[in-house]
């Protein structure tokens, strides 16, 4: 009875300073986008490398560091957690409609997709299961799991492609928070392939008109189309 | 002095302070050399990321992609405002420039069949930024170029077809490991990724046949006999997941990903020096006179001169070799080439063998976890095969001619070793250890693939 006590009140206690955390540093807002393109997400991606993780959170202070090393993957404190670092990148909006919204770094905020969300989709959300061959997918789309019930998923953004492996930014874990790694998980048996709906195109927000339109001047160099 | 001297001096001080076994050295480098302390006066830099071929067709062109990533990404001193490839083919007295060109978030350049003879090139990456720094990939002003060879003179051969579920039965499991803190059980649930598992990051065996097991979460390294029993217990140092490698009676480790850190352990687990991984993504980590960490695809650099002192990036650079030769100085490697796998080996007498192994239709070549030369002249190559819905390990036994001799389908590995190169060993007796998922843990299974 005094160890359980006593474990509660230390648990009580953590989740205090968590809060603090948060109450102290997620301040960020968010603002409605007219259009949002794989490079702006590509951008946006990158300040969080090498900051915390926290399941179901939250928000990142960009400071090159994890603020809260040794708390619990939900004990509070910096980062988000996988889906919600998707989320955040893919400027998603939390009504689950189409458009897009960027979330400021330090805008508590997870969204309201599990990565059991990414990878079986349903048709009215805003991303969709695509095939997992490279000449299908392209950066800033995603590799998703769950399996075991549970016990082990995981969503990570492609952010370079390989001819055996690929470059992925994703929220890795709590021992290591945002960081781009090589992995293999693309050839792995039950993962699926995840794209966002509707990327603007690279061209915006100087699109040629409807009566100049070349394929070349709404996909220089080949890419940014929608797929 | 430009980014990179300043930076090397910042490295050899930490290098200093690691060698001499200075606590303060120590914490003040793992602080460091995280990437996170920038020069104020010059700002953040990119850091270069690139996958480059190891083999390619003659007469071919060759497309390269390299991409960067910076902390704060609209910063001039992390725009990347131009990149070229200077590629020279062998034989040439000069280089020749290939602008690079920026799609969805990298650049990509294709280099012109003319520049791809029978004996190769060589090339190099020059980078603008907005504040006109700029910088090299590999990195350095004097670092090596990356060597890119051919296919030329590999005779072709076929893997035949085969069912998904012809999958070999292991001839035994020579270790089950379940998750928890006891002598001879590993990891935790509830630490991984959204809350799952965090299982041994990687493992490896001795040449006496000992296996060695990475259990991160517990800061130790296990060791078992080749029969599955437990023999003893080392210290790991504190920090993320690991892939280890042999060498000699210790052990190398690196973290994994950017920022990466290799050390070196004793066979009681004394740390003997601490070495920062220049530059790249590291993957995993070989042992030897000069321990070797893989930094992406094909490109292996050297992190340490000796026991506890540390190499800069620019000397890692200049030593980069796209494999890593054995204890014999034997070879080998792979690459995809086309629609086809390309394996690449020196047989005894140092000649070199290969072959060009066209798969069944459907199947794509995956991850390359080894070619190993053999003393009769050929080669057994664990590489990985998959499709839309599965994913399995091809054991290929070549023989010194380049004919497939033998050919076993082993089961998908563990995913949730976190160095995903490192879940298939070669063992001395010439069977391969494979890690796989078991129930709430893992298991090591003994194949014979020979």
């Amino acid at each position: 009875m005094v160890i359980a006590a006593v474990a509660f009140t230390g648990l009580r206690a953590g989740v205090a300073r968590a809060d603090a955390w948060a109450d102290r540093y997620c301040k960020g807002s968010s603002i409605a986008q007219t259009y949002w393109k794989r490079s702006q997400a590509t951008t946006y991606a990158q300040p969080p490398i090498r900051e915390g993780y926290l399941l179901n959170g939250g928000c990142y202070r960009l400071n090159d560091r994890d603020d809260t090393p040794t708390f619990d993957a939900a004990g509070g404190g910096e980062g988000t957690d996988c889906s919600g670092f998707v989320f955040r990148v893919w400027a998603l909006r939390t009504d689950s409609a189409s458009g897009y919204r960027r979330w400021d770094h330090d805008k508590y905020m997870h969204g309201p997709y599990y990565s059991w969300d990414f990878k079986d989709p349903l048709p009215d959300e805003p991303f969709r299961n695509i095939s997992k061959d490279s000449s299908t997918t392209a950066p800033m789309d995603a590799i998703a799991w769950y399996r075991d019930g549970g016990d082990d998923r995981h969503i990570a953004l492609i952010w370079q492609e390989g001819t055996r492996s690929d470059y992925f930014i994703h929220a890795h874990n709590n021992t290591v928070g945002v960081e781009i790694s090589e992995e293999i998980y693309r050839q792995q048996a039950d993962v699926e392939a995840v794209e966002r709906k509707h990327w603007s195109l690279e061209c915006e927000p100087k699109c040629p008109t409807l009566g100049t339109l070349t394929s070349a001047s709404i996909f220089p160099g080949g890419g940014g189309q929608p797929r | 002095m430009g980014s990179h001297g300043k930076s090397a001096v910042r490295r050899r001080w930490i290098g200093a302070g690691l060698a001499a076994g200075s606590l303060l050295g120590a914490i003040l480098g793992a602080g460091l050399l995280t990437g996170a302390v920038s020069d104020p006066t010059i700002g953040p830099r990119p850091t270069v990321l690139h996958a480059a071929p190891a083999l390619v067709r003659a007469g071919v062109p060759v497309d390269l992609t390299l991409s960067s990533f910076c902390r704060e990404p609209e910063a001039p001193s992390c725009h990347v405002t131009k990149a070229v490839a200077e590629v020279t083919p062998a034989g040439a007295p000069g280089a020749t420039t290939i602008e690079g060109r920026r799609v969805e978030g990298v650049v990509r350049f294709r280099i012109p069949a003319e520049l791809v003879p029978p004996d190769g090139f060589t090339y190099r990456f020059v980078v603008d930024t907005g504040d006109g720094q700029g910088l090299t990939y590999p990195p350095g002003a004097t670092s090596a170029p990356i060597r890119v060879l051919t296919t030329e003179g590999l005779p072709g051969t076929t893997l035949a077809s085969f069912r998904w579920t012809d999958r070999a039965k292991p001839v035994e499991t020579v270790i089950r490991l379940a998750m928890g803190s006891g002598p001879a059980q590993v990891g935790v649930d509830g630490i991984g990724d959204e809350g799952g598992a965090s299982g041994p990051s990687s493992f490896d065996v001795t040449p006496g046949g000992t296996i060695l097991v990475a259990d991160w979460v517990h800061q130790r390294v296990l060791r078992f006999s080749e029969t599955g029993t437990i023999l003893s217990s080392t210290p790991l140092p504190p920090g993320g997941p690991v892939d280890i490698a042999v060498n000699g009676s210790g052990l190398v480790a690196t973290t994994l990903g950017t920022d990466a850190e290799a050390f070196e352990l004793s066979a009681s687990g004394r740390v003997l020096g601490r070495y920062p991984v220049g530059y790249g993504v590291t993957s995993r980590i070989v042992g030897g006179v000069l321990p070797r960490v893989r930094v992406g695809s094909a490109q292996w650099i050297p992190v340490r001169a000796a026991p506890g002192a540390p190499l800069t990036a620019e000397v890692q650079a200049q030593a980069q070799t796209a494999t890593v030769p054995l204890v014999d100085g034997s070879i080998g490697l792979s690459d995809v080439v086309g629609d086809r796998l390309a394996i690449v080996w020196t047989r005894p007498d140092g000649s070199r063998a290969g072959a060009l192994l066209r798969l069944p239709e459907g199947v794509q070549p995956g991850a390359d976890y080894f070619v190993r030369p053999l003393p009769d002249g050929g080669a057994l190559a664990v590489q990985g095969l998959w499709d839309e819905t599965h994913f399995a390990i091809a054991a290929v036994v070549f023989d010194a001619a380049g004919t497939v001799r033998r050919f076993t389908l082993l089961p998908e590995p563990t995913t949730r070793m976190a160095a995903p190169f490192s879940t298939v060993r070669f063992e001395p007796g010439g069977a391969v250890l494979l890690a796989r998922d078991a129930g709430d843990g893992m298991r090591l299974d003994r194949f014979g693939v020979m």
